[in-house]
Protein backbone atom coordinates (compact mmCIF):
# COMPACT_ATOMS: atom_id res chain seq x y z
CA UNK A 1 0.00 0.00 0.00
CA UNK A 2 2.87 2.30 1.07
CA UNK A 3 4.96 1.50 -2.04
CA UNK A 4 1.41 2.30 -4.47
CA UNK A 5 1.03 6.03 -2.60
CA UNK A 6 5.01 6.49 -3.78
CA UNK A 7 4.22 5.21 -7.37
CA UNK A 8 0.88 7.31 -7.28
CA UNK A 9 3.08 10.14 -6.00
CA UNK A 10 5.25 10.81 -8.03
CA UNK A 11 2.63 10.58 -11.18
CA UNK A 12 1.67 13.92 -12.92
CA UNK A 13 -2.38 14.99 -12.56
CA UNK A 14 -2.40 13.87 -16.32
CA UNK A 15 -1.06 10.56 -15.82
CA UNK A 16 -3.23 9.63 -12.76
CA UNK A 17 -6.05 10.59 -14.59
CA UNK A 18 -5.34 8.03 -17.14
CA UNK A 19 -4.38 5.35 -14.42
CA UNK A 20 -8.03 6.24 -12.78
CA UNK A 21 -9.54 5.78 -16.30
CA UNK A 22 -8.23 1.97 -15.80
CA UNK A 23 -9.88 1.57 -12.72
CA UNK A 24 -6.69 2.11 -10.06
CA UNK A 25 -8.07 3.16 -7.08
CA UNK A 26 -4.90 4.40 -5.83
CA UNK A 27 -4.95 7.03 -8.28
CA UNK A 28 -8.15 8.25 -7.51
CA UNK A 29 -6.49 8.76 -3.79
CA UNK A 30 -3.58 10.55 -4.95
CA UNK A 31 -5.77 12.86 -7.28
CA UNK A 32 -8.08 13.68 -4.27
CA UNK A 33 -5.19 14.32 -1.85
CA UNK A 34 -4.05 16.76 -4.07
CA UNK A 35 -7.13 19.19 -5.20
CA UNK A 36 -9.71 18.11 -2.41
CA UNK A 37 -8.75 20.69 -0.17
CA UNK A 38 -7.86 23.25 -2.63
CA UNK A 39 -11.49 22.72 -4.27
CA UNK A 40 -13.02 22.91 -1.21
CA UNK A 41 -11.67 25.99 -0.50
CA UNK A 42 -12.73 27.33 -3.71
CA UNK A 43 -16.23 26.18 -3.66
CA UNK A 44 -16.38 27.92 0.07
CA UNK A 45 -15.22 31.30 -1.04
CA UNK A 46 -17.32 31.45 -3.78
CA UNK A 47 -20.40 30.26 -2.74
CA UNK A 48 -19.48 32.72 0.30
CA UNK A 49 -18.83 30.39 2.67
CA UNK A 50 -21.60 28.06 3.27
CA UNK A 51 -20.22 24.94 3.74
CA UNK A 52 -22.63 22.59 3.53
CA UNK A 53 -23.08 23.55 -0.28
CA UNK A 54 -19.35 23.09 -0.59
CA UNK A 55 -18.91 19.64 0.44
CA UNK A 56 -22.05 19.23 -1.36
CA UNK A 57 -19.93 20.54 -4.50
CA UNK A 58 -16.91 18.87 -4.03
CA UNK A 59 -18.22 15.52 -3.64
CA UNK A 60 -20.34 16.05 -7.20
CA UNK A 61 -16.80 17.06 -8.83
CA UNK A 62 -15.37 14.36 -7.71
CA UNK A 63 -18.21 11.96 -8.79
CA UNK A 64 -17.88 13.39 -11.96
CA UNK A 65 -14.32 12.91 -12.02
CA UNK A 66 -14.80 8.87 -11.36
CA UNK A 67 -17.91 8.55 -13.48
CA UNK A 68 -16.85 10.80 -16.35
CA UNK A 69 -13.53 10.39 -16.50
CA UNK A 70 -13.65 9.73 -20.38
CA UNK A 71 -15.19 13.28 -20.76
CA UNK A 72 -10.94 14.52 -19.64
CA UNK A 73 -8.99 14.84 -22.52
CA UNK A 74 -5.55 13.60 -21.54
CA UNK A 75 -3.73 15.99 -23.69
CA UNK A 76 -5.37 18.58 -21.19
CA UNK A 77 -3.88 20.20 -18.27
CA UNK A 78 -6.08 18.13 -15.52
CA UNK A 79 -6.04 21.12 -12.85
CA UNK A 80 -7.49 23.31 -16.06
CA UNK A 81 -10.37 20.79 -16.26
CA UNK A 82 -10.76 20.45 -13.25
CA UNK A 83 -11.23 24.21 -12.09
CA UNK A 84 -13.52 24.82 -15.30
CA UNK A 85 -15.79 21.92 -14.17
CA UNK A 86 -15.96 23.75 -10.55
CA UNK A 87 -16.17 27.08 -12.32
CA UNK A 88 -19.38 25.52 -14.39
CA UNK A 89 -20.75 23.97 -11.34
CA UNK A 90 -20.64 27.54 -9.51
CA UNK A 91 -21.89 29.15 -12.13
CA UNK A 92 -25.17 26.78 -12.09
CA UNK A 93 -25.28 27.39 -8.28
CA UNK A 94 -25.14 31.38 -9.21
CA UNK A 95 -27.99 30.64 -11.89
CA UNK A 96 -30.16 29.19 -9.58
CA UNK A 97 -29.58 31.98 -6.79
CA UNK A 98 -29.42 29.51 -3.99
CA UNK A 99 -26.95 30.81 -2.17
CA UNK A 100 -27.01 33.39 -0.57
CA UNK A 101 -24.51 35.84 0.62
CA UNK A 102 -22.96 34.91 4.41
CA UNK A 103 -20.08 37.15 4.89
CA UNK A 104 -20.12 37.34 8.68
CA UNK A 105 -20.32 33.29 9.10
CA UNK A 106 -16.86 31.34 7.92
CA UNK A 107 -14.35 34.59 7.35
CA UNK A 108 -13.00 33.79 10.46
CA UNK A 109 -11.96 30.12 9.17
CA UNK A 110 -9.58 31.98 6.69
CA UNK A 111 -6.81 33.06 8.59
CA UNK A 112 -3.31 31.83 9.45
CA UNK A 113 -3.22 31.93 13.63
CA UNK A 114 0.20 32.31 14.29
CA UNK A 115 0.81 32.47 18.13
CA UNK A 116 4.78 33.90 17.83
CA UNK A 117 4.04 36.95 15.73
CA UNK A 118 3.55 40.47 16.36
CA UNK A 119 0.01 40.34 17.83
CA UNK A 120 -0.25 44.01 16.51
CA UNK A 121 0.05 42.88 13.44
CA UNK A 122 -2.27 40.08 13.83
CA UNK A 123 -4.81 42.52 14.05
CA UNK A 124 -3.90 44.27 11.65
CA UNK A 125 -3.48 41.91 9.06
CA UNK A 126 -6.83 40.08 10.52
CA UNK A 127 -8.42 43.75 9.81
CA UNK A 128 -7.03 43.57 6.08
CA UNK A 129 -8.11 40.40 5.59
CA UNK A 130 -11.74 41.11 7.05
CA UNK A 131 -11.75 44.41 4.51
CA UNK A 132 -10.30 42.82 1.55
CA UNK A 133 -12.89 39.47 1.89
CA UNK A 134 -15.65 42.26 2.42
CA UNK A 135 -14.63 43.90 -0.63
CA UNK A 136 -14.70 40.91 -2.87
CA UNK A 137 -18.13 39.71 -2.27
CA UNK A 138 -19.34 43.44 -3.02
CA UNK A 139 -17.39 42.69 -6.45
CA UNK A 140 -18.99 41.16 -9.66
CA UNK A 141 -18.40 37.36 -10.29
CA UNK A 142 -16.70 37.62 -12.94
CA UNK A 143 -13.78 39.79 -11.42
CA UNK A 144 -13.60 38.65 -8.44
CA UNK A 145 -13.19 34.76 -9.67
CA UNK A 146 -10.79 35.77 -11.55
CA UNK A 147 -8.75 37.23 -8.59
CA UNK A 148 -9.57 34.27 -6.39
CA UNK A 149 -8.52 31.85 -8.82
CA UNK A 150 -5.10 34.33 -9.69
CA UNK A 151 -4.44 34.85 -5.98
CA UNK A 152 -6.14 32.85 -3.71
CA UNK A 153 -5.65 29.42 -5.89
CA UNK A 154 -2.39 30.45 -7.32
CA UNK A 155 -3.09 29.65 -10.76
CA UNK A 156 -1.55 31.20 -13.74
CA UNK A 157 -2.75 33.65 -16.51
CA UNK A 158 -3.17 31.16 -18.95
CA UNK A 159 -4.78 28.54 -16.62
CA UNK A 160 -6.98 30.67 -15.60
CA UNK A 161 -7.95 32.02 -19.52
CA UNK A 162 -8.54 28.04 -19.94
CA UNK A 163 -11.11 27.57 -17.15
CA UNK A 164 -13.47 30.40 -17.82
CA UNK A 165 -12.99 30.00 -21.89
CA UNK A 166 -11.76 33.94 -22.00
CA UNK A 167 -8.71 35.37 -24.13
CA UNK A 168 -5.94 36.07 -21.50
CA UNK A 169 -6.21 39.75 -22.02
CA UNK A 170 -9.50 39.50 -20.79
CA UNK A 171 -8.16 37.84 -17.78
CA UNK A 172 -5.84 40.59 -16.96
CA UNK A 173 -8.06 43.45 -17.58
CA UNK A 174 -10.67 41.87 -15.36
CA UNK A 175 -7.66 41.77 -12.64
CA UNK A 176 -6.56 45.02 -13.50
CA UNK A 177 -10.30 45.98 -12.54
CA UNK A 178 -10.37 43.79 -9.53
CA UNK A 179 -7.04 45.53 -8.38
CA UNK A 180 -7.73 48.69 -8.67
CA UNK A 181 -11.00 48.12 -7.07
CA UNK A 182 -9.80 46.67 -4.35
CA UNK A 183 -7.00 49.30 -3.73
CA UNK A 184 -9.59 51.58 -3.33
CA UNK A 185 -11.76 50.24 -1.39
CA UNK A 186 -8.72 49.49 0.69
CA UNK A 187 -7.40 53.05 1.30
CA UNK A 188 -8.71 53.20 4.59
CA UNK A 189 -5.36 51.18 5.51
CA UNK A 190 -2.93 53.65 3.84
CA UNK A 191 -2.41 55.45 6.87
CA UNK A 192 -2.91 52.55 9.42
CA UNK B 1 -3.55 46.24 -17.64
CA UNK B 2 -2.32 43.67 -15.00
CA UNK B 3 0.88 41.06 -15.43
CA UNK B 4 2.58 38.78 -13.60
CA UNK B 5 5.47 40.54 -13.28
CA UNK B 6 3.28 43.25 -10.69
CA UNK B 7 3.47 40.14 -8.28
CA UNK B 8 7.67 39.71 -8.48
CA UNK B 9 8.08 43.50 -7.35
CA UNK B 10 5.91 43.19 -4.67
CA UNK B 11 7.02 40.36 -3.41
CA UNK B 12 10.59 41.23 -3.69
CA UNK B 13 10.10 45.31 -3.03
CA UNK B 14 9.35 46.08 0.37
CA UNK B 15 9.19 49.55 0.16
CA UNK B 16 8.01 52.26 -2.64
CA UNK B 17 11.08 53.84 -2.38
CA UNK B 18 13.19 50.93 -3.48
CA UNK B 19 11.50 50.88 -7.00
CA UNK B 20 13.09 51.81 -10.22
CA UNK B 21 12.02 54.73 -12.44
CA UNK B 22 10.83 52.03 -14.52
CA UNK B 23 8.98 49.85 -12.18
CA UNK B 24 7.30 52.76 -10.72
CA UNK B 25 5.94 53.50 -13.97
CA UNK B 26 4.51 50.12 -14.28
CA UNK B 27 3.01 50.49 -11.16
CA UNK B 28 1.70 53.88 -11.60
CA UNK B 29 -1.80 52.81 -12.51
CA UNK B 30 -2.19 50.80 -8.75
CA UNK B 31 0.08 53.03 -6.88
CA UNK B 32 1.86 56.51 -6.41
CA UNK B 33 3.27 56.60 -3.18
CA UNK B 34 4.50 54.10 -0.14
CA UNK B 35 1.06 53.85 1.55
CA UNK B 36 -0.70 53.16 -1.74
CA UNK B 37 2.26 50.40 -2.50
CA UNK B 38 1.93 48.78 0.91
CA UNK B 39 -2.24 48.36 0.30
CA UNK B 40 -1.53 46.73 -2.72
CA UNK B 41 1.25 44.43 -1.26
CA UNK B 42 -1.37 43.77 1.15
CA UNK B 43 -3.80 43.10 -1.62
CA UNK B 44 -1.73 40.74 -3.86
CA UNK B 45 0.28 38.87 -0.32
CA UNK B 46 -2.58 38.25 2.23
CA UNK B 47 -5.19 37.31 -0.72
CA UNK B 48 -2.77 34.09 -0.98
CA UNK B 49 -2.71 33.45 2.37
CA UNK B 50 -6.16 32.38 3.21
CA UNK B 51 -7.10 29.25 5.13
CA UNK B 52 -9.73 27.73 3.88
CA UNK B 53 -11.24 24.57 5.71
CA UNK B 54 -9.89 21.37 4.65
CA UNK B 55 -12.55 19.06 3.03
CA UNK B 56 -14.67 16.82 5.06
CA UNK B 57 -13.41 12.92 5.76
CA UNK B 58 -17.54 11.77 4.48
CA UNK B 59 -16.77 13.34 1.45
CA UNK B 60 -13.91 10.84 0.88
CA UNK B 61 -15.86 7.72 2.15
CA UNK B 62 -18.60 8.35 0.20
CA UNK B 63 -16.41 8.99 -2.91
CA UNK B 64 -14.15 5.57 -2.17
CA UNK B 65 -18.16 3.76 -2.16
CA UNK B 66 -18.63 5.23 -5.38
CA UNK B 67 -15.67 4.63 -6.50
CA UNK B 68 -15.80 0.93 -5.58
CA UNK B 69 -19.55 0.95 -7.36
CA UNK B 70 -17.94 2.34 -10.96
CA UNK B 71 -15.03 0.17 -11.54
CA UNK B 72 -15.51 -2.90 -8.76
CA UNK B 73 -17.72 -6.16 -8.98
CA UNK B 74 -20.48 -5.15 -7.04
CA UNK B 75 -20.74 -5.36 -2.64
CA UNK B 76 -21.87 -8.90 -1.56
CA UNK B 77 -25.45 -7.34 -0.68
CA UNK B 78 -25.99 -7.27 -4.08
CA UNK B 79 -25.16 -10.81 -4.65
CA UNK B 80 -27.24 -12.03 -1.77
CA UNK B 81 -30.31 -10.36 -4.05
CA UNK B 82 -29.25 -12.14 -7.13
CA UNK B 83 -29.56 -15.46 -5.76
CA UNK B 84 -33.01 -14.83 -4.32
CA UNK B 85 -33.80 -14.49 -8.13
CA UNK B 86 -31.71 -17.14 -9.30
CA UNK B 87 -32.44 -19.96 -6.94
CA UNK B 88 -36.23 -20.29 -8.04
CA UNK B 89 -35.25 -20.02 -11.26
CA UNK B 90 -33.22 -22.82 -10.54
CA UNK B 91 -36.16 -25.16 -8.83
CA UNK B 92 -38.50 -24.36 -11.51
CA UNK B 93 -36.18 -25.88 -14.17
CA UNK B 94 -35.01 -28.73 -11.97
CA UNK B 95 -38.55 -29.78 -11.46
CA UNK B 96 -39.04 -29.27 -15.05
CA UNK B 97 -36.69 -31.96 -15.83
CA UNK B 98 -37.57 -34.19 -13.33
CA UNK B 99 -41.31 -33.52 -14.91
CA UNK B 100 -40.17 -34.33 -17.95
CA UNK B 101 -38.18 -37.69 -16.88
CA UNK B 102 -40.95 -39.21 -15.05
CA UNK B 103 -43.31 -38.27 -18.10
CA UNK B 104 -40.79 -40.08 -20.32
CA UNK B 105 -40.94 -43.48 -18.15
CA UNK B 106 -44.83 -43.16 -17.62
CA UNK B 107 -45.66 -42.70 -21.48
CA UNK B 108 -42.81 -44.33 -23.47
CA UNK B 109 -44.87 -45.46 -25.98
CA UNK B 110 -45.38 -42.09 -27.56
CA UNK B 111 -42.00 -41.88 -28.63
CA UNK B 112 -40.53 -45.11 -28.36
CA UNK B 113 -41.40 -45.81 -32.29
CA UNK B 114 -39.42 -42.81 -33.41
CA UNK B 115 -36.42 -44.15 -31.86
CA UNK B 116 -37.14 -47.38 -33.63
CA UNK B 117 -37.85 -46.44 -36.68
CA UNK B 118 -34.33 -44.34 -36.40
CA UNK B 119 -32.53 -47.53 -35.14
CA UNK B 120 -33.82 -49.93 -38.07
CA UNK B 121 -31.65 -50.61 -40.29
CA UNK B 122 -32.11 -49.91 -43.66
CA UNK B 123 -33.36 -52.88 -46.36
CA UNK B 124 -31.35 -54.66 -48.49
CA UNK B 125 -31.66 -54.15 -52.45
CA UNK B 126 -33.53 -57.67 -53.09
CA UNK B 127 -31.40 -59.22 -55.92
CA UNK B 128 -33.00 -61.80 -58.24
CA UNK B 129 -32.10 -64.76 -57.01
CA UNK B 130 -29.45 -66.86 -59.42
CA UNK B 131 -31.39 -70.43 -59.20
CA UNK B 132 -28.51 -73.41 -59.35
CA UNK B 133 -28.98 -75.45 -62.38
CA UNK B 134 -29.07 -79.12 -61.18
CA UNK B 135 -25.80 -80.82 -61.69
CA UNK B 136 -27.56 -84.50 -62.52
CA UNK B 137 -29.71 -83.97 -65.74
CA UNK B 138 -33.22 -84.46 -65.93
CA UNK B 139 -34.49 -87.69 -66.83
CA UNK B 140 -36.38 -87.99 -69.90
CA UNK B 141 -39.77 -88.29 -67.57
CA UNK B 142 -38.97 -84.85 -66.23
CA UNK B 143 -38.27 -83.16 -69.36
CA UNK B 144 -41.08 -84.09 -71.08
CA UNK B 145 -43.13 -82.86 -68.35
CA UNK B 146 -42.11 -79.38 -69.84
CA UNK B 147 -43.69 -77.83 -72.53
CA UNK B 148 -40.84 -76.66 -74.44
CA UNK B 149 -39.68 -79.95 -75.15
CA UNK B 150 -43.00 -80.60 -76.64
CA UNK B 151 -42.53 -78.98 -80.37
CA UNK B 152 -38.96 -79.37 -81.14
CA UNK B 153 -39.35 -83.57 -79.50
CA UNK B 154 -39.10 -85.15 -82.83
CA UNK B 155 -36.31 -83.02 -83.72
CA UNK B 156 -34.27 -84.38 -80.90
CA UNK B 157 -34.96 -87.72 -81.31
CA UNK B 158 -33.48 -87.28 -84.58
CA UNK B 159 -30.45 -86.18 -83.61
CA UNK B 160 -27.79 -88.18 -81.30
CA UNK B 161 -25.87 -86.10 -79.04
CA UNK B 162 -23.01 -88.51 -79.51
CA UNK B 163 -22.45 -86.85 -83.37
CA UNK B 164 -21.89 -83.61 -82.22
CA UNK B 165 -19.59 -84.64 -78.77
CA UNK B 166 -15.90 -84.35 -80.02
CA UNK B 167 -13.67 -86.53 -79.14
CA UNK B 168 -12.05 -83.48 -76.95
CA UNK B 169 -15.29 -82.59 -75.19
CA UNK B 170 -16.55 -79.49 -75.23
CA UNK B 171 -14.37 -76.43 -75.35
CA UNK B 172 -15.29 -73.99 -72.58
CA UNK B 173 -12.32 -71.04 -73.51
CA UNK B 174 -13.57 -67.73 -73.94
CA UNK B 175 -12.41 -67.57 -77.74
CA UNK B 176 -15.10 -70.25 -78.35
CA UNK B 177 -17.43 -68.84 -76.76
CA UNK B 178 -20.00 -66.92 -78.78
CA UNK B 179 -22.00 -63.62 -77.87
CA UNK B 180 -25.56 -63.53 -77.99
CA UNK B 181 -26.42 -60.15 -79.04
CA UNK B 182 -30.32 -58.77 -79.29
CA UNK B 183 -29.98 -59.15 -83.18
CA UNK B 184 -29.45 -62.93 -83.25
CA UNK B 185 -31.96 -63.68 -80.20
CA UNK B 186 -34.81 -61.64 -80.96
CA UNK B 187 -36.76 -62.56 -77.61
CA UNK B 188 -34.22 -63.92 -75.71
CA UNK B 189 -34.39 -61.80 -72.34
CA UNK B 190 -30.49 -62.76 -70.92
CA UNK B 191 -29.15 -60.63 -73.10
CA UNK B 192 -25.04 -60.24 -73.65
CA UNK B 193 -24.44 -64.09 -71.93
CA UNK B 194 -22.56 -66.66 -73.54
CA UNK B 195 -23.18 -70.03 -74.82
CA UNK B 196 -20.48 -72.00 -73.92
CA UNK B 197 -21.03 -75.16 -76.18
CA UNK B 198 -20.47 -74.84 -79.79
CA UNK B 199 -22.33 -78.64 -80.02
CA UNK B 200 -24.65 -76.06 -78.81
CA UNK B 201 -25.05 -74.08 -81.76
CA UNK B 202 -25.18 -76.57 -84.02
CA UNK B 203 -28.16 -77.88 -82.72
CA UNK B 204 -29.33 -74.92 -82.59
CA UNK B 205 -28.91 -74.31 -86.52
CA UNK B 206 -30.22 -78.15 -87.24
CA UNK B 207 -33.51 -77.25 -85.30
CA UNK B 208 -33.47 -73.84 -87.21
CA UNK B 209 -33.13 -75.53 -90.74
CA UNK B 210 -36.07 -78.18 -89.63
CA UNK B 211 -38.56 -75.52 -88.64
CA UNK B 212 -37.92 -73.42 -92.03
CA UNK B 213 -38.55 -76.85 -93.76
CA UNK B 214 -41.67 -77.14 -92.03
CA UNK B 215 -43.10 -73.49 -91.44
CA UNK B 216 -41.62 -71.01 -93.90
CA UNK B 217 -42.99 -70.37 -97.31
CA UNK B 218 -40.49 -71.40 -100.31
CA UNK B 219 -38.33 -69.77 -102.15
CA UNK B 220 -40.03 -70.40 -105.56
CA UNK B 221 -43.36 -68.96 -104.06
CA UNK B 222 -41.65 -66.38 -103.43
CA UNK B 223 -40.59 -65.66 -106.55
CA UNK B 224 -43.78 -66.60 -108.12
CA UNK B 225 -46.02 -64.14 -105.94
CA UNK B 226 -43.79 -60.88 -107.00
CA UNK B 227 -44.41 -61.59 -110.49
CA UNK B 228 -47.78 -62.02 -109.55
CA UNK B 229 -48.93 -59.12 -107.97
CA UNK B 230 -52.53 -60.05 -107.78
CA UNK B 231 -54.51 -58.33 -104.09
CA UNK B 232 -55.63 -61.88 -103.33
CA UNK B 233 -52.11 -63.47 -103.70
CA UNK B 234 -50.54 -60.09 -101.69
CA UNK B 235 -52.39 -60.71 -99.00
CA UNK B 236 -52.45 -64.33 -98.72
CA UNK B 237 -48.21 -64.17 -98.98
CA UNK B 238 -48.04 -61.16 -96.37
CA UNK B 239 -50.59 -63.42 -93.90
CA UNK B 240 -48.07 -65.92 -94.74
CA UNK B 241 -44.84 -63.72 -93.96
CA UNK B 242 -46.33 -62.57 -91.02
CA UNK B 243 -47.65 -66.10 -89.68
CA UNK B 244 -44.27 -67.36 -90.32
CA UNK B 245 -42.78 -64.75 -88.42
CA UNK B 246 -44.53 -65.49 -85.41
CA UNK B 247 -44.02 -69.27 -85.46
CA UNK B 248 -40.12 -68.50 -86.05
CA UNK B 249 -40.59 -66.28 -82.42
CA UNK B 250 -42.07 -69.17 -81.01
CA UNK B 251 -39.88 -72.03 -82.44
CA UNK B 252 -36.85 -69.57 -81.27
CA UNK B 253 -38.27 -69.30 -77.47
CA UNK B 254 -38.82 -72.55 -77.29
CA UNK B 255 -35.53 -73.24 -78.53
CA UNK B 256 -33.54 -71.57 -76.08
CA UNK B 257 -36.02 -73.04 -73.46
CA UNK B 258 -34.59 -76.14 -74.45
CA UNK B 259 -31.21 -75.51 -74.66
CA UNK B 260 -31.33 -74.38 -70.93
CA UNK B 261 -32.55 -78.01 -70.32
CA UNK B 262 -29.89 -79.79 -72.93
CA UNK B 263 -26.95 -77.54 -71.53
CA UNK B 264 -26.42 -79.42 -67.87
CA UNK B 265 -26.28 -83.10 -69.78
CA UNK B 266 -22.33 -81.64 -71.51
Amino acid sequence: MRISAIKYQEFSDEKLMVSLQQGEKGAFDEIYRRYADRLYGYFFKMLWYNEIRAQDLTQDLFTKVITKHHYYDASRSFKTWIFSVAANMCKNEFKRNEIRKNTKTGIDHLYYVSSDANLEKVIHEKQFKDALLGALDEMDEKHREVFMLKHMDGLSIKEISEIMEIQEGTVKSRLFYAIKRLANQLKVFENV
Amino acid sequence: MYDEWVEKIVITKLHYTELDAEQKEALGSYCDDEASYQVLRNILLLSSEFNPPKAPHGVKNNLDVIFAESFHSPPPRVIVLSKRIVIPILAAAASFGLFLVIKGFLFPSVETPVVIAKTTPKPKKNYPRIEKQPSVAPTKKEASKKDVFVPQANSLRSIKPEEFKSDQGPTYLDSDASFITESSQNDQEAVGTYAWTASEEIIQDKINEDIKDEVAPRADDRVSALQTPSPARAVKSSMAKTKGEQVNRKMNYDTQEMLKVIKPLY
